[in-house]
């Protein structure tokens, strides 16, 4: 599927309001992942081409075993693909290191997980401040209370992750997620462990994360439900994206 | 900066307390073991350790301190004549066979001294009870093996080897290797009570060199004029006396080999408790991972981790080990820990524990950060 794909796609969506993508933050060209190979080798994804922009929530649906997560990765940095480029921000990073990968992770990038994953012994504020300490940054506890306040739990500060709902919890997430202030926000599932209105709380969130924060925002789901919070969406169909 | 090692370890107390546990039992088990090979081998050199004689005049081939043969007495006579020689006295270090008024049998060592002269005991021994030692077939008993021999007083009457002998005093802190009970008499008395008269005969000479010469000379020179003798340093006599307990009797292997086991013990408990640790939270790790935490950091984390278990553990295992110690000495076995064996445990307890701490490390390091994705 190739150019034509700069500008966020409205037509699924059932949100008004676009905006166009202040700036390119990921592209990827004719990337492929094969696990394995010869005859039990796996093509998670086919040829894909992909510019995604800041400012925007796009959605990444599909069937089980799609590829999705694998996109997700790729489009991380948390996996090399097996041929195609992947460009950051411009930065072509096939040829670098994995510790560059790492740095430009820690500069660019948030991820937010399907299983939350806080770490059960620090509280959520800790748990947020943590990935400032892990980022190298002078972990400020005043812009880690600012951003849990800005997702919403800002009263959850010295609770620990299992006296939080999956709602509060996957929200400390996102605050950990956004410290440092990230361009990109890669999520997998966010919402498949929250309820039905929780999810679409979280959704919301993370749409007007994107715009007031100017954020590239992917979130995999295949939660028919909430498609309509895309600015944009792509589907995989067995290592295949169309939009 | 937050103390996410210490969280996580205080987040599972459980798990925690078993490897303060492990760790500690570790420690004890190491500490008793080395200290009781120690207690021991201070024993083992107690007579050459007091005293102020530089040299050591025996049997040839003599292995240990309380394995001598006779030599003629008349060697100490021909020592004094040797230039350097400040003084030089006999002593008997022998066995003898005890037999209670009840019947009872028992191996007994025995030391003869010279009450005039410069060698001191073993053990400690009050001056009056010394000076009853002046009458014929009398002998001070250590009270440490009392009970073994049913001696509950002064007075009491027993047989050595056929002779009639009186305790007519008690002695305290006397140790051997062997942990038979120790009895002292006269020099010439105790040559009637050991095994095998030794009428014209001593067990060692020990010589104290004269200010102004060097013991390798003094030694050298009574090489020289002596024969069918060995002329040892204290020193050498010490080294010879340790090894053969610890390499020719096997006995200092198979100390090692247990001071050994508990600390793999010890090693295996922290290595499998962080490694839990690692495993039940693979995500959360791989989290950190997919962060942008560094090798170096989610290293550090494990390393800071294991020393918080080494140390606490540490400082557990000393303490319960101080008090086994009193427990062990209570049971008359010798045992010595003297500060740095203790400062070794606590040494080598955290780097086994910074060690075991690189299993779990292996495995956080091999953890794909794109793993948290593929659940
Ligand atoms: N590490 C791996 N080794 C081999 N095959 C893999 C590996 N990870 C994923 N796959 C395969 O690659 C394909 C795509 O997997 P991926 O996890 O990206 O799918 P997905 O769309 O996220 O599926 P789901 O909705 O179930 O999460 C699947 O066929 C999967 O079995
Ligand atoms: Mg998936």
């Amino acid at each position: 599927m190739p150019g034509a794909l700069t500008q966020p796609q409205t037509k699924l969506s059932l949100h008004p309001a676009p905006r166009p993508a202040c700036e390119t933050a990921l592209e990827l060209a004719n990337v492929s992942k094969t696990y394995g190979s010869g005859a039990g080798a796996v093509h998670a994804l086919r040829g894909v081409d992909l510019h995604i922009g800041t400012g925007s929530l796009s959605l990444i649906a599909g069937p089980s075993g799609s590829g999705k997560s694998t996109l997700l990765s790729v489009l991380g940095c948390l996996m090399q693909p097996s041929a195609g480029s992947v460009r950051v921000f411009g930065e072509a990073l096939e040829k670098r290191s994995e510790s560059h990968r790492s740095s430009v992770r820690r500069v660019n990038f948030g991820f937010v997980f399907q299983g939350i994953h806080l770490l059960p012994a620090l509280t959520g504020l800790e748990n947020v401040l943590l990935a400032g300490e892990i980022k190298g940054l002078s972990a400020s506890e005043e812009q880690a209370r600012s951003l849990m306040a800005r997702v919403g739990v800002a009263e959850l500060h010295d609770r620990l992750p299992k006296d939080m709902s999956g709602g509060q919890r996957q929200r400390v997430a996102i605050a950990r997620a956004l410290f440092g202030k990230p361009r990109i926000l890669l999520a997998d599932e966010p919402t498949a462990a929250l309820d039905r209105r929780n999810a679409a709380a979280t959704l919301e969130l993370l749409r007007e994360l994107s715009r007031s924060l100017d954020v590239a925002v992917i979130v995999v789901s295949h939660d028919r439900s909430l498609f309509h919070y895309a600015d944009r969406l792509l589907e995989l169909e067995d290592g295949r994206l169309k939009e | 900066m937050i103390p996410v090692a210490f969280k996580n370890l205080l987040h599972n107390r459980a798990r925690l307390a078993v490897a303060l546990g492990g760790v500690a039992f570790s420690v004890v088990l190491t500490l008793i073991e080395l200290g009781i090979l120690l207690g021991f081998l201070k024993n083992a050199t107690a007579v050459i350790d007091r005293t102020p004689a530089e040299l050591w005049v025996m049997a040839p081939q003599t292995p240990n301190q309380d394995m001598s043969h006779p030599i003629s007495d008349r060697i100490a006579g021909q020592t004094r004549s040797v230039p350097g020689v400040a003084w030089a006295e006999n002593l008997i270090f022998d066995w003898g066979v005890w037999k209670g008024a009840d019947g009872r049998q028992e191996n007994v060592q025995i030391i003869g001294i010279d009450l005039d002269g410069h060698i001191p005991l073993p053990l400690i021994a009050e001056k009056e009870d010394l000076e009853k030692l002046r009458r014929p077939n009398t002998v001070l008993l250590d009270t440490a093996e009392r009970k073994r021999l049913g001696v509950d007083r002064v007075g009491v009457q027993a047989e050595l080897w056929g002779r009639r002998a009186e305790i007519v005093g008690f002695t305290r802190g006397g140790r051997t290797f062997t942990t038979a009970a120790i009895l002292v008499a006269q020099y010439d008395q105790a040559k009637e009570f050991t095994f095998t008269p030794m009428g014209g005969q001593t067990s060692f000479v020990q010589v104290k060199v004269a200010d102004g010469y060097r013991v390798e000379d003094v030694q050298e020179r009574l090489r020289e004029r002596l024969s069918g003798v060995e002329v040892l340093t204290g020193a050498e006599f010490r080294a010879r006396t340790i090894r053969y307990w610890l390499v020719t009797t096997g006995v200092g292997t198979g100390f090692l080999i247990s001071a050994l086991m508990g600390l793999l013990v010890g090693g295996a408990v922290v290595a499998q408790v962080l490694y839990a640790n690692v495993v039940e939270h693979l995500k959360e790790f791989g989290v950190m991972k997919a962060l942008g935490a560094s090798p170096w950091w989610q290293t550090g984390l494990l390393l800071e981790q294991a020393a918080y278990v080494g140390l606490g553990g540490c400082a557990l295992g000393l303490l319960s080990s101080a008090g086994l110690a009193r427990v062990v000495e209570a049971t008359q076995t010798p045992i010595w820990m003297p500060w740095p064996l203790m400062l070794c445990a606590l040494a080598v307890a955290v780097v086994i524990c910074l060690a075991a701490s690189m299993v779990p490390a292996a495995k956080l390091l091999r953890l794909e950060p794109a793993a948290v994705f593929m659940s």
